[in-house]
């Protein structure tokens, strides 16, 4: 994915690819892209009549195939059946195996069953991954003291950088790496400098801000009723940090799913809005989708998908928010290196820890 | 909570879907299954010049606990004939099901979606091989097939004379008329295959 270019090769070893808890891992092929096919459509006759009854697939069981004994129906491998928790049909290598053509057809659907057994193997690899990131990582965790760290590395790259790091930041406070981890930090970050400042003023244009957000994602047709409820948690949420503005409190609203995942839900629609408000700039870092809205519908809205500069560059333009992010990886300078968004003089309010496919939370070493 | 938020979120989707313009209303409805929330029925119209032109679409929808963050699972409960739809148990092949869910799609939103598919096969990314073979080598073949399961299972209008011969062929010689569609269908309307199939050896 375009982005711009950091004189730092990010070294994607010491977070193999495939455990990233991330769509985009599971589906690196971009084997499904049914996306973009077209809500058009014109008047029909306005006849409610649902068909007859009698034209309804069987349901399906494992054994619902044996008609007189004829082998049209190829019973499900078991792959299937164990992946799959739901009364949903596997399916899609259902019909005849074409005994004597190998044609065409018979190669299509070789590529399919293939691709449905690479499909469920990974989905489950997946879910192992995802559970046991669950149980060992909350959404968002308790502050650590920075040299934690040190127990991670061996490699004396990492140990220098790690060494540097401390230099400028005192605390880290790590968040779950399930592709939401840039949207969750940001929330706890703006979050924690709302409560820290106390400034109830400044909350409620915030909260006034989210509503005029709200509205433009409407007139972009994004559906109300499902826009409002995550805006709505937002900033009641926001709300009550400020009633209670403990370090208790605002864990449990991000260690909650209920809430922590409206906040990523939100924060990824906020980013949405600035990528379609500017398409004309975005467009020239979008390298492998054809416009900024498909980039949305695919990169930014689905949870789980990771962000990039891009996604970074958007929303705290948007927010109006300076984050400054401290990059670490195997590259050779013995310094870690920082980007902020945007690129001014302006004190950042936000800093993150990023590590190839992962952002975590600092606190500077005069921070409390 | 969770359950509570998918159904707070279905009812509400239940309310936008019923409240749609009348014009839309002979497009896409969605009622709920005997009082449940996470049993839905949903129903599309063929779009007008496609093959299912006239048909009517059933969906079997299942709203999963954790909706709106994982998206519903869906499937064609009226047969079809389609390259993105599993002829055979009416599984749909559609990203935004799977990885390109993203929580602010509505119901009504995924309904027109597939709506929309039904209009616009997008063959190279198939659900059933054997139609989406078909929708690329034969493409008339497969308009006949489309247009004649519209016409069976959907209460599309238009039937396909020389469809209908072969199967009424066939059922003469005590086949059951459903087994006679769909072995035809899966075997290009070849007569002597299908009966390979029907009667093996």
């Amino acid at each position: 994915m375009a982005a711009p270019d950091l004189n730092g090769s990010f070294e994607e070893g010491s977070l193999p690819k495939k455990f990233k808890v991330n769509g985009n891992a599971v589906n690196g092929d971009g084997s499904s892209s049914n996306g973009g096919v077209g809500i058009t459509y014109s008047e029909a006759d306005s006849s409610n009549d649902v068909g007859s009854s009698s034209s309804q697939f069987p349901s399906y069981g494992p054994a619902s195939n044996s008609q007189d004994g004829d082998d049209l129906l190829p019973s499900y491998p078991a792959w299937q059946l164990s992946a799959d928790p739901t009364d949903y049909p596997s399916d899609s290598n259902e019909a005849s195996t074409s005994s004597g053509s190998r044609g065409e057809p018979l190669k299509h659907m070789l590529d399919c069953v293939e691709h449905q057994y690479v499909d469920e193997r990974t989905s489950k690899q997946m879910l192992d991954i995802e559970n046991e990131i669950k149980l060992n990582v909350p959404f968002v965790a308790e502050k650590e003291d920075l040299s934690v760290l040190g127990d991670e590395y061996s490699d004396p790259v990492y140990i220098a950088k790690i060494m540097d790091l401390k230099s400028k930041y005192q605390w880290l406070r790590r968040t779950r790496g399930d592709g939401n981890c840039f949207y969750r930090s940001l929330g706890f970050s703006m979050f924690e400098n709302f409560m820290r400042a106390g400034d109830k003023e400044k909350v409620e244009a915030m909260k006034r801000f989210m509503v005029e957000c709200k509205d433009g994602l409407v007139e972009l047709k994004y559906p109300a009723l499902a826009i409002e409820d995550f805006m709505d948690v937002f900033n009641d949420q926001l709300t009550k940090v400020m009633e209670t503005p403990t370090d208790e409190e605002l864990l449990r609203i991000f260690q909650e799913q209920g809430s922590s995942d409206f906040i990523v839900v939100w924060l990824r629609f906020l980013t949405v809005l600035q990528l379609r408000r500017e398409p004309e700039f975005y467009q020239n870092f979008i390298e492998n989708h054809s416009s900024v809205v498909e980039f949305c519908q695919m990169e930014v809205e689905p949870m789980y998908k990771e962000s990039d500069h891009i996604h970074i560059i958007a929303v705290a333009s948007l927010l109006k928010i300076k984050i400054r992010v401290e990059y670490m990886d195997r590259g050779d300078s013995p310094t870690v290196i920082g980007h902020d968004f945007p690129e001014d003089d302006a004190v950042p309010e936000i800093y993150l820890l990023y590590r190839p496919g992962h952002y975590d939370i600092l606190y500077r070493k005069d921070s409390d | 909570m969770a359950t509570n938020m998918a159904n707070t979120r279905i009812q509400r989707e239940l309310a936008e879907v019923a409240r749609a313009s009348d014009s839309e209303k002979g497009i896409v409805s969605l009622e709920a299954l005997d009082g449940r929330l996470d049993h839905l029925l949903g129903v599309i119209m063929g779009p007008p010049g496609s093959p299912y032109d006239g048909g009517t679409f059933k969906l079997d929808i299942h709203i999963p606990v954790e909706y709106p963050f994982k998206p519903p699972i869906i499937k064609f409960a009226t047969k079809v004939w389609h390259p993105n739809v599993s002829s055979a148990s009416g599984a749909i092949c559609l990203d935004i099901l799977k990885t390109n869910w993203a929580a602010a799609m509505t119901l009504r939103t995924v309904m027109i979606s597939i709506q929309a598919l039904l209009g616009s096969p997008v063959a190279d990314d198939p659900q059933d091989a054997i139609v989406a073979g078909q929708f690329k080598s034969q493409r008339s073949l497969f308009d006949q097939t489309a247009r004649y399961w519209a016409h069976i299972h959907a209460g599309a209008p238009t039937s396909v004379a020389v469809m209908d011969q072969k199967v009424a062929q066939m059922v003469q010689m005590g086949f059951r008329e459903s087994d006679v569609q769909d072995n035809l269908s899966w075997n290009g309307w070849d007569v002597e295959k299908a009966l390979e199939k029907l009667a093996p050896g």
